[in-house]
């Protein structure tokens, strides 16, 4: 039976973006496989000549055009609705990461 | 108002017999008796409600003619945009976050000439069974205040149950309707996967969402389907489809044959085992033939849905991250990722955080092959043996849920233990079928549904039965004692 490690859950969550504190990380671990532990179950059931790509219904789905077009009268609005928008542009952190001195 | 179907009550409203004003006002005499213990609703607009029906009561009768649901107050899950209203999902992460437009469906019921009174509490992002995941109320089971009342779309239950209203909106994603439904005694329908489009619902796993009524009866569900229903460029999956959902009124079932899965019935308690076999009982007696069926693959359903449904979370809720929506926790030595970190860190809670980490997981490399490719495989197998079911009769009967309503926090400590209480109702969202849930018979003085499903786009099958049965039972007009 599959069990998420102490390390890979420290992968998953620095993947994932959250970060726990040492017991979040252990309880979710556990969680987590008996989770696991519970759907493993379906290992047992054979899927030869099944195909893994899978389409809620059988019909073709109709794409729109792909053609570039604004919200309302502009983008203003959209980007307006976030709590660092400077000056009509999204504003995010320093994205490269110091050297630790 | 509880006892009119909207039909009616839309009649009355369109010749000028019944105010607008007067149902909205009815609606916010309910909220105040019912809200302070329930605390189903997220927000209510009353003066927008009051101003709207003014309007409506205002149009001639030719005029509110042109109305399918003139008047007709409604509420919306909080994960359903209403343009300039908040919409938060329940979660601290879009807590301030407003809506740009409304989502299709909002739009429809507005066109129509239905008013939107209030928006409901539920599960952050709809993962739950019981709105005890909700980051800012645990709402209550008007049956017993100590209960909770299903979940996701808990709050849109309650709202049916309490007479707030005739019909509110939920989406159902594993059972997030047919469950609470099923919980609170009300009618909940989980349309057909593509049968209403799902622009402006926000996503959480794509291949399994729909949007669906609660109603008192499939009369009132149907009613609203047929202002619902229809294909919308805006988005791909929703289908173009020659929908009808004029019930008939014919005196004779409109099926004929009906199966159940055997080893449900089987894993069910004598008292829910006895409700369940009184429908059974029901059907027979009406000339139905009622048999049971075996299939290995339905007693993986649960195990299928918790590998595919939190993959598709884990992607749909990347978009996250601080940026560009909701609230943003940041200190001013933050890196970017720092900053994405904080901010989802602080804004998903618990239940949320997990579906995103093990959905994260079953799509890892050296993994993806073992859950969520096998799966996948799976989920086509479950769909050919359903279709097999499917060609041997009109509809399949099962209890919505093993049991009825459970103790406020008494699965909130064992994840799995709470996924257990979707485990008959995620069949219909792995195969993209329509299914209803519909008050069966009570046990022990609480709601326990029973739940109809028919292949994908028999919609109107569904609807046609639940709706005859309604006509020979009486089990959907208990309603919970008034405060």
């Amino acid at each position: 039976m599959t069990k998420i490690s102490e390390q890979f859950m420290g992968e998953l969550a620095s993947r994932t973006r959250l970060e726990l504190s040492g017991q979040e990380m252990m309880d979710l671990r556990e969680q987590l496989n008996t989770i696991l532990g519970y759907v493993d179950a379906l290992q047992e059931v054979s899927v030869e000549e099944c195909d893994d790509s899978y389409n809620v219904h059988p019909n073709a789905l109709e794409l729109r055009p792909d053609e570039p077009r604004l919200m309302g009268d502009s983008g203003q609005q959209l980007v307006s609705r976030s709590v660092g928008a400077t000056d009509g542009f999204y504003r995010v952190p320093r994205v490269l990461e110091q050297e630790e001195s | 108002m509880k006892e009119q179907s909207i039909e009616s009550l839309v009649k009355d409203v369109t010749r000028g017999a019944v105010k607008a004003t007067e149902l909205v006002e009815n609606s916010f005499d309910q909220i105040n008796r019912w809200e302070p213990e329930c605390q189903a609703l997220l927000r209510s607009h009353q003066e927008k409600a009051e101003a709207q029906a003014a309007a409506i009561d205002a149009l001639t009768p030719a005029q509110r003619e042109e109305l399918p649901l003139a008047g007709l107050p409604v509420v919306i899950k909080d994960n359903i945009a209403v343009e300039g209203e908040p919409l938060t999902c329940a979660s601290y992460i879009l807590e301030n976050y407003r809506a740009d437009y409304n989502a299709l469906v909002v739009e429809r019921l507005k066109q129509a000439g239905a008013i939107i009174i209030a928006q409901s509490n539920m599960d952050e992002f709809a993962m739950g069974s019981s709105t005890e995941n909700s980051a800012f109320q645990v709402t209550k089971n008007p049956w017993d205040l100590t209960r909770v009342p299903g979940g996701s779309s808990g709050g849109s239950a309650v709202s049916v149950a309490t007479g707030y209203t005739l019909c509110a909106l939920g989406s159902d994603t594993g059972g997030s309707i047919r469950q609470p439904a099923s919980y609170c005694g009300v009618t909940g329908f989980k349309p057909s996967y593509g049968t209403i489009s799902r622009y402006g619902l926000v996503a959480f796993a794509s291949s399994f969402d729909q949007i669906g009524p609660f109603t008192r009866t499939a009369e009132d569900a149907a009613k609203i389907m047929q202002v619902l229903v229809g294909r919308d460029a805006r988005d791909s999956t929703s289908q173009q489809h020659p929908w009808d959902f004029t019930l008939s009124c014919e005196v004779a079932p409109p099926v004929r044959k009906v199966r159940y899965p055997i080893s449900f019935i089987e894993q069910l308690g004598k008292a829910e085992r006895e409700s369940f076999e009184a429908v059974v009982q029901v059907l027979e007696a009406h000339g139905v033939v009622v048999e049971p069926v075996v299939s290995e693959l339905w007693t993986h359903a649960l195990a299928m849905y918790y590998i595919l449904a939190p993959a598709e979370a884990s992607s749909n809720l990347a978009r996250f991250d601080g940026v560009r929506y909701g609230n943003r926790q940041e200190e001013s030595e933050d890196s970017l990722v720092k900053m994405v970190t904080r901010t989802r860190s602080q804004g998903f809670g618990p239940e949320v955080q997990r579906r995103i980490l093990l959905g994260n997981f079953t799509l890892s490399a050296g993994y993806a092959d073992k859950y969520f490719q096998h799966a996948q495989k799976v989920r086509n197998k479950l769909k050919q043996e359903l279709d097999r079911v499917f060609e041997g009769c009109d509809l399949v009967l099962m209890p919505t849920t093993p049991q009825v309503a459970f103790k406020i926090g008494e699965k909130t400590a064992d994840p799995m233990t709470m996924y257990l209480a979707d485990i008959y109702t995620v069949v219909a969202n792995l195969i993209g079928a329509a299914a209803i849930s519909i008050p069966g018979p009570s046990v022990g003085g609480l709601p326990f549904g029973v739940q109809l499903m028919a292949g994908q786009f028999q919609d109107q099958a569904v609807l046609e039965t639940a709706h005859w049965l309604q006509q020979v039972t009486d089990f959907h007009r208990s309603s919970p004692a008034e405060l």
